[in-house]
């Protein structure tokens, strides 16, 4: 052993990172991140005739995703986990806000915490299932409406519809964004929200200028874990979709079914190139904005 | 073709092709055994019985069965990329799919001596396309089938049965009251029975060229734009709610919904069709790896599906049809079994009697131009 | 004592006054029966230990915190109990500082002004010009964390004076600060008030800062001010037990009167007797329970017949302990009273076992035991 770490530490270059280790890092990651990628590229580019693979190069897969309409399950997929994550942060700013430095009851936060997490022990589909009943046609709502008289016929657009799964991803994803959010809020030091106050800041001036900024690792970290996965979610859209809103999880199933896996290769390479052009595009306003602050 | 490069996407192809990550291998098959007194079966899931001693005391093999999902890409994920054959003595899948895997060697056909009660099969049971090659081979050994349509709450339609399909496709009374099967698999035929019907230029609902599929989803999209489709379900328990919520009031559905539904109480009916029914069969299959004494295994075991015991078992658990009822029927009667029980199997043999003298279809899970068809279908979800 | 007394007296006007303030977190008292007056450009200190209310009433000045009950509250005339922090000409220099670890050092010190939406030139102007005063030009651009403690402490006053408050407060404001820090940093305050004639309202802790420092101290323990005056009134006449001990008085013993002459007061503690002055806040009457003090430096070795006079303290003392820390001697002794401590500062003296001890009354106090 003495030995084995003698070698290590004689390898620790000045930055004080191995280059043994970041070797192997970089070695994993290519053989698992990028080898696939680029052998899902490739795919996308090639056709299957009678489940054999035809190695000529050709934009069948793409122009199959074209005449299918399939492309719009990328931008439809985008859209909803898009809306679905401002709801989120609409919600869950305020939300960690106060659970963090609005109560300083202890009891109030552990309840609110277990409240957060008890759903995650029953399974998405059955918690999801419960909103069939809420919004179908002869659900509370549609008879509240009526029996109200502002409606005389049931709305159909509540469930089954791109509504519909608006509102059951708003449960689910909601922890994700919440819990980061709390961890960064909680992290600011109570001293500097006084300070702010001290100073003679209103609360939306201290929210907009030391707790935002000072919060954004818990924004970005719950934009990660609400978006990204909801992207890949196909659980709320089949259940209240009623099949007509499909997203890309779905729609790449089908295709796997069928082993179309040039036109899925395809559809994964077009979702990715949509979600590389976004952060690009994010990256050059961030670092415009940085350049117009330091100015 | 000939001058193409082509490779065949098994595992080995896949790893060389260096995607590995879309061949997810589902069960990881394991070496021949040479376990002479075992049958290794690889089957849906719905076909297994719950207790097989009978098989075990009849045939002095043991049952060795692997359920699986009803999922044709599983089917050729495990055929073809995993090379489930080496391991597996016999396969039960959804028929259709020995079109391709028969084609493609992955099966062998079937030899008809080597099994008793072979004879005894009804011949438009046994030639069913869905298990025979396009060439016609016999690649299949028929183990349970049905013929399915649509539920609907009887309150809600005043026309007497036989319907037309046209009653879940293109009806004024029942816009946005209807849900189909969220699959091109049953949805698309059926709604290509109705056009067929109407005058339209359709060979076979079930394997429709890429025209046809583009039609059939043409007129599947403006009756969708007109508000006809509620809901696209994917799951038993889902299209049981629909119906018996009201949530709709006509659902494309399988038999066991509208069974469980009239047990429930509801006021529920299984409709019988002018147009046809999409029929459905679960095939045997060998795979071509099997020889010799594992394939004469193999012929024992199909042989035994094909007699009294696991008919009348089908019959009265599932409410399913087999291949050899009146063995079932026998069966049931020299074992003396309930009143109840010989009447599930009766009824069974004339429901299965009179559906299959109508025009109908056989689902067909592999089509010849599947991915044309299920971009049809993406399309029809899309618009 | 040092500077303080040759410092100018402030302007007699009160700039803060509040009146029987009362504050309670659920069933606890924080603050009980606060009042207190101060003038424009005066230094307070609130002095006190931990948990004794001082850092509750600044928050409350400040308007941090609402009192729960207060009689009178005003901030330049205006009642201000009410009125929240942020519509307060007051500012805090807190004790972690309280910097924006994402601003810069200049746009730490413009928070105050971009919140009053003065013209970016015009708070860049005054933001350097105030880092200037605190000896950190060109720093404008630093982030907070590329800054030494003094650094920080620094900014944090630039950020609070550029809002030219009404009264400036700082809470423990050296206490993270190490020792040669904290003198530098001290003086510099001291300058700082001098130059700008704000009034600052000064929490610590430590009795050496606020001698130093204040013209005036509140003394405070369990959310009471114990004792107020100069610091000079603190330092030599503690008006209680609690104060006496605070400010530093090694010696306090439990005491019964025997006589009151005047202001002289003579007692006995454990049957010896000795006299010193009364400095509790009400007349002494015979039987009160009380209590003697002294500091240890002002208990000198007494040879023969003494070098302070008749009048003095005497006793016997046998030697019990020395200990030498260089610029002085501390000794325990044991005397009729009990054991009394000493520091010597003749670094030529030789002690025997056996040696005499003696005081003035006048550096003796007799105090209320509360």
């Amino acid at each position: 052993m003495a030995t084995a770490s003698g070698t290590f530490t004689r390898f620790i270059s000045p930055s004080g990172v191995s280059p043994l280790g970041v070797s192997a890092v970089l070695g994993a990651w290519m053989l698992i991140v990028i080898l696939p990628l680029l052998g899902l590229v490739l795919w996308s580019f090639l056709k299957l005739e009678n489940f054999q693979l035809v190695w000529e190069p050709t934009l069948q897969a793409y122009r199959d995703l074209l005449s299918s309409g399939r492309w719009e399950v990328t931008v439809r997929t985008l859209r909803i986990a898009a809306i679905v994550t401002l709801i989120e942060l609409a919600l869950a700013v305020p939300f960690a806000v106060w659970l963090a430095k609005g109560t300083r009851s202890v009891p109030v936060k552990v309840i609110t915490l277990a409240a957060l997490t008890i759903p995650f022990f029953l399974s998405l589909s059955a918690r999801t299932i419960v909103w069939r009943a809420v919004l179908g046609l002869n659900g509370p709502i549609n008879s509240a409406l009526m029996s109200l008289g502002l409606i005389d016929q049931p709305l159909d657009w509540l469930l089954f519809s791109e509504f519909a799964v608006i509102v059951g991803l708003i449960g689910p994803y909601f922890p994700p964004m919440v819990f980061p959010l709390y961890l960064a809020v909680t992290l600011i030091g109570d001293e500097l929200l006084a300070a702010s106050k001290d100073l003679g800041a209103s609360p939306a001036f201290t929210f907009r200028h030391v707790i935002l900024p000072l919060a954004l690792p818990g924004l970005g970290a719950g934009f990660i874990f609400t978006f990204i996965p909801m992207i890949g979610d196909p659980v709320v859209p089949e259940l209240l979709g009623g099949g007509q809103v499909v997203v890309l999880a779905s729609s790449v199933k089908s295709l796997l079914q069928v082993l179309n896996y040039t036109v899925a290769a395809a559809l994964s390479v077009f979702m990715l190139a949509i979600m590389v052009g976004l952060a690009a595009i994010l990256t050059l306003v961030l670092r415009g904005r940085v350049r117009r602050q330091s100015t | 073709m000939k001058s193409k490069k082509v490779s065949n996407i098994s595992r080995r192809s896949v790893l060389k092709a260096g995607a590995a990550v879309l061949a997810t291998p589902y069960l990881i098959s394991r070496p021949a055994r040479a376990d002479e007194g075992t049958v290794k079966i690889m089957g849906v899931s719905t076909v297994a019985l719950q207790d097989w001693s009978a098989f075990e005391a009849d045939t002095g093999l043991k049952m060795d069965f692997v359920g699986v999902n009803s999922d044709p890409g599983l089917y050729v994920q495990e055929v073809v990329a995993n090379e489930a054959g080496d391991s597996y003595d016999i396969f039960i899948f959804d028929g259709g799919i020995e079109d391709r895997l028969g084609a493609s060697g992955h099966f062998q056909k079937i030899d008809p001596a080597a099994m008793k009660l072979w004879g005894a099969v009804a011949d438009s049971v046994k030639s069913s396309a869905l298990l025979q090659g396009a060439d016609g081979t016999q690649y299949g050994v028929p183990i349970v089938f049905n013929a399915d349509s649509f539920g609907y709450h009887v309150d809600a339609i005043s026309e007497a049965e036989p319907f037309s399909w046209g009653m879940v496709f293109e009806n004024e009374k029942m816009l946005g009251k209807v849900a189909l099967e969220d699959t091109w698999l049953t949805t698309l035929p059926n709604a290509a029975l109705y056009l067929i019907s109407k005058g339209k230029a359709i060979t076979d609902p079930s394997n429709m060229t890429p025209e046809e599929a583009k039609m059939t989803a043409d007129f599947l999209i403006e009756r969708k734009k007109a508000g006809q489709f509620r809901a696209l379900w994917h799951s038993y328990e889902e299209s049981v709610d629909l119906l018996g919520n009201r949530e709709v009031l006509i659902a494309e559905c399988w038999e066991p919904v509208i069974k469980q539904l009239q047990r429930d109480g509801k006021n529920v009916r299984y409709a019988s069709m002018k147009e046809g029914y999409s029929k459905w069969m679960i095939g045997a299959y060998l795979p071509s790896q099997a020889k010799d004494e594992r394939l004469a295994r193999a012929y024992k075991a199909l042989d035994w599906f094909l007699d009294g015991h696991y008919g009348a078992q089908m019959a009265i658990q599932q409410g399913y049809a087999t291949a050899n009822p009146q063995a079932a029927l026998a069966f049931a009667k020299a074992k003396g079994l309930s009143e109840a029980d010989l009447g599930a199997i009766k009824l069974n043999i004339e429901k299965v009697e009179q559906k299959m003298t109508l025009p109908h279809y056989w689902q067909n899970s592999a089509p010849q131009h599947v991915e044309a068809i299920e971009a049809e279908w993406q399309r029809f979800k899309q618009a | 004592m040092t500077e303080t007394s040759e410092r100018p007296a402030p302007a007699s006007e009160d700039i803060l006054a509040i009146d029987h303030l009362h504050h309670r977190y659920g069933n606890v008292t924080a603050l009980k029966d606060v009042s207190l007056k101060v003038r424009r450009g005066e230094f307070l200190t609130l002095l006190g230990s931990s948990g004794s209310g001082k850092s509750t009433l600044l928050r409350m000045i400040a308007g941090l915190e609402m009192p729960t009950s207060v009689d009178v509250f005003t901030l330049e005339g205006r009642p201000m109990a009410q009125v929240p922090a942020n519509h307060r000409n007051v500012s805090t220099v807190f004790q972690h500082y309280g910097l924006f670890p994402h601003l810069s050092v200049g746009q730490n010190v413009e928070y105050g002004l971009h919140v009053r939406k003065i013209p970016v030139p015009e708070r860049r102007r005054q933001a350097e010009e105030m880092l200037r005063l605190v000896k950190l030009d060109g720093m404008y651009d630093r982030p907070i964390h590329a800054l030494s403690g003094g650094q920080r402490q620094r900014v944090a006053l630039a950020r609070s004076l550029v809002l030219k408050p009404a009264i400036l407060l700082l809470d423990e404001p050296l206490g993270a600060l190490d020792e040669k820090l904290r003198l530098e940093m001290q003086i510099e305050l001291l300058s700082l008030h001098r130059t700008l004639g704000m009034t600052f309202i000064y929490v610590t802790h430590s009795q050496e800062e606020a001698l130093t420092m204040s013209h005036r101290i509140l003394l405070m323990s369990n959310g009471e001010i114990v004792q107020e005056g100069r610091p000079e009134d603190l330092f030599d006449r503690p008006s209680n037990r609690f104060a006496a001990e605070f400010m530093g008085m090694e010696n306090i013993f439990t005491a019964e009167i025997t006589a009151i002459d005047g202001g002289v007061i003579s007692v006995t503690v454990n049957g010896a007797h000795l006299r010193g002055l009364w400095t509790g806040k009400t007349q002494p009457r015979i039987g009160d329970p009380i209590a003697v003090a002294f500091r240890s430096e002002k208990v000198k070795l007494a040879r023969d017949k003494g070098a302070l006079g008749g009048d003095a303290n005497r006793f016997e003392a046998t030697l019990k302990s020395r200990v030498y820390k260089g610029k002085y001697l501390d000794v325990v002794a044991a005397s009729a009273l009990g054991d009394v401590r000493l520091r010597l500062w003749d670094d030529h003296v030789v002690l025997s076992d056996q040696f005499k001890i003696e005081w003035r009354p006048t550096n003796t106090v007799v105090i209320p035991i509360d």
